[in-house]
């Protein structure tokens, strides 16, 4: 009964998934067809189609789709945590960590799993300087939690900003796309979809806990959740797929700020359907952002934090227009 | 048996005391009002019996149990408390913030069933808002949302309801019809009922018992008639209060310095 009402919504967005990965696969330099694509998945023959399908676009249209679905799920989760429709995935420094750590890896001439690399571990310290700060002495309100990742996000954006200033050259293009986020270079990582999956199983179980922390810490208590034990919960795990995502694409913005509320304004704020719902969009758009991004000028690629602006505000928009 | 017991019970809140040294006993049939001036600690000493702060001294029993040893979701199940105010910062239907109330019941993996739907639609009917179930929360005027905070309580379903100014923002009708609903739940669980009130004379009308904090040390409790009269009321609010005699009992009215 619950569930029935939205089957709606989970067919429309399971649908458009598959139709959105399908096209992914299909579309960019090399046409192919989908009897092609067909026999490039089934086959595993050593044709050209068959490692285009593959090698290139199987792995970045898989990776788009976890980054995607990460970044809404995290978003979703930090608005609970933070209890400001404002939050998103970056807000709490975790992306500003990363690129520091990726910058600073760039600019020391490393290249490849070091760059994945110290992006997680710039993610995971942030992530625990923030956790450190906030918690003090006193107690861990949303608020102390927000201002103290706000200004370590802003430590981070100053240091960003330092290393592009005396970066010269064909370092600073690498640099600004991996700012900008971008797919050209991702590696499909079992560990990240490990981490995926879990999170969201983890989120969806405690999902019905967040309906009622989302309306405040003593509303929460009064009806038996305990708040800091499922803040503590929440924290771990948006910090741990917003790092995640950081790592595979770079700073990929917008989706998960926009894709929980564009959930929202749709359905309503009941997590048991805005957690599920919000992956397989966020999934979704950075899919088909990152179609666009390969193709509208090709051969010359653009970073698909762009596209993913560009595609989502105004679907935004007219989602708010048609609510007010 | 009391349903709920401070036994020399000292809260303070950030470094100012707001009572010391308290004992004071709760029984099931009972309905207790909290009578004291702005800034008093009603509303701490109150999250304190719902277990929502420690106390700085003393203990708190909640039916013959220590109020920190129970389980906080079983604990959910038989202590209510309807907080002062609400603020929701997400969008969220009528229907939906009064399902919250079924949280305590429902185990980890549980869905809501039809019975849980049909709980929240008569305590929406209760309050009047059976017509507002797919209404957004943040489209409802003040004394609506102060109903719904009141249904999602009925729905939680306690034993003991702490009730937070529960007249706040209700029209004198509501005020009485919600009040005499509420005392008339709390009887038929056989529970208890404790609210902070504002309102001496909706005190006197409805309940049996008082408890007026005047300071830290001096906090009178006792029954509604020996408690209830114009020198203690004077002392509790620094400020003369008279009494006139109606048909419909008793009623205080703040007079003149």
């Amino acid at each position: 009964m619950f569930f029935s009402k939205h089957i709606y919504l989970f067919s429309v967005l399971v649908v458009s998934t598959i139709f959105i990965f399908i096209f992914s696969l299909s579309i960019g330099s090399v046409d192919i067809s989908a009897k092609q694509l067909l026999h490039a998945l089934w086959v595993q023959d050593d044709s050209l189609a068959s490692s285009v399908v593959l090698d290139l676009r199987l792995p970045r249209t898989v990776v788009g789709f976890m980054v995607g679905a990460m970044l809404a799920l995290a978003g979703a989760l930090m608005q609970v945590l933070l209890r400001n429709p404002l939050a998103e995935p970056y807000v709490l420094g975790v992306s500003g960590g990363a690129s520091a750590a990726v910058l600073i890896a760039m600019l020391s001439g490393l290249s490849g799993f070091w760059i994945s690399g110290s992006a997680f571990m710039g993610a995971m310290i942030s992530m625990v300087l923030v956790f450190s700060l906030a918690h003090g002495k006193g107690d861990w309100s949303p608020a102390r939690l927000l201002l103290t990742g706000i200004v370590i996000a802003a430590g981070w954006g100053a240091l960003i900003s330092l290393i592009l200033s005396i970066t010269q050259g064909t370092q600073l293009r690498g640099m600004l796309f991996w700012l900008m986020g971008d797919l050209s270079y991702a590696q499909y990582s079992h560990w990240a979809l490990m981490a995926l999956v879990a999170c969201l199983v983890v989120s969806l179980m405690i999902s019905r806990n967040l309906n009622i922390l989302a309306r405040g810490e003593l509303q929460a208590a009064t009806l038996g959740v305990s708040p800091r034990k499922i803040r503590y919960i929440v924290y771990f795990l948006s910090s741990l797929l917003a790092a995640t995502a950081v790592t595979l694409a770079g700073n990929v913005g917008f989706v998960g700020l926009v894709v929980p509320h564009a959930i929202r304004l749709m359905v309503g704020s009941d997590h048991r359907i805005l957690l599920p719902a919000a992956f397989l969009l966020g999934g979704c758009l950075v899919m088909l952002a990152d179609c666009l991004a390969r193709t509208i000028i090709a051969p010359q690629q653009l970073p698909v934090g762009v596209l993913t602006a560009i595609l989502g505000i105004p679907v935004f928009l007219v989602l708010l227009r048609r609510q007010s | 048996m009391s349903l709920l017991e401070a036994k020399s019970l000292s809260v303070s809140i950030a470094g100012k005391p707001i009572c010391n040294e308290l004992n004071v006993k709760m029984q099931r049939g009972e309905c207790w009002a909290i009578l004291g001036g702005n800034g008093a600690g009603k509303t701490t000493l109150l999250h304190t019996f719902a277990g929502l702060r420690t106390a700085d001294k003393g203990q708190i029993n909640f039916s013959d149990k220590l109020l920190q040893h129970w389980p906080r979701k079983l604990l959910s199940q038989k202590l209510g408390l309807l907080l002062q105010d609400s603020n929701d910062i997400f969008p969220s239907t009528v229907l939906e913030t009064v399902m919250i109330g079924r949280h305590p019941h429902l185990k980890f993996w549980e869905m809501e069933s039809k019975s849980d739907f049909d709980i929240a639609s008569l305590a929406l009917a209760e309050v009047s808002l059976e017509d507002a179930q797919d209404r957004q929360v943040n489209t409802l005027s003040g004394g609506e949302r102060r109903r719904l905070a009141i249904a999602t309580l009925l729905v939680q379903n306690p034993e003991l309801f702490l009730l937070d100014e529960p007249t706040n923002h209700l029209d004198m009708r509501y005020q009485i019809m919600l009040l005499e609903m509420l005392i008339k739940k709390a009887n038929e669980q056989d529970g208890c009922l404790c609210m902070v009130l504002h309102d001496a004379n909706l005190a006197r009308r409805y309940c049996t018992n008082i408890m007026l904090m005047i300071s830290p040390d001096d906090i009178i409790t006792g029954q509604v008639d020996d408690v209830l009269n114009e020198e203690n009321l004077g002392r509790l609010y620094q400020f003369p209060i008279k009494s006139v005699d109606t048909e419909s009992g008793r009623v205080f009215l703040p007079g003149t310095l």
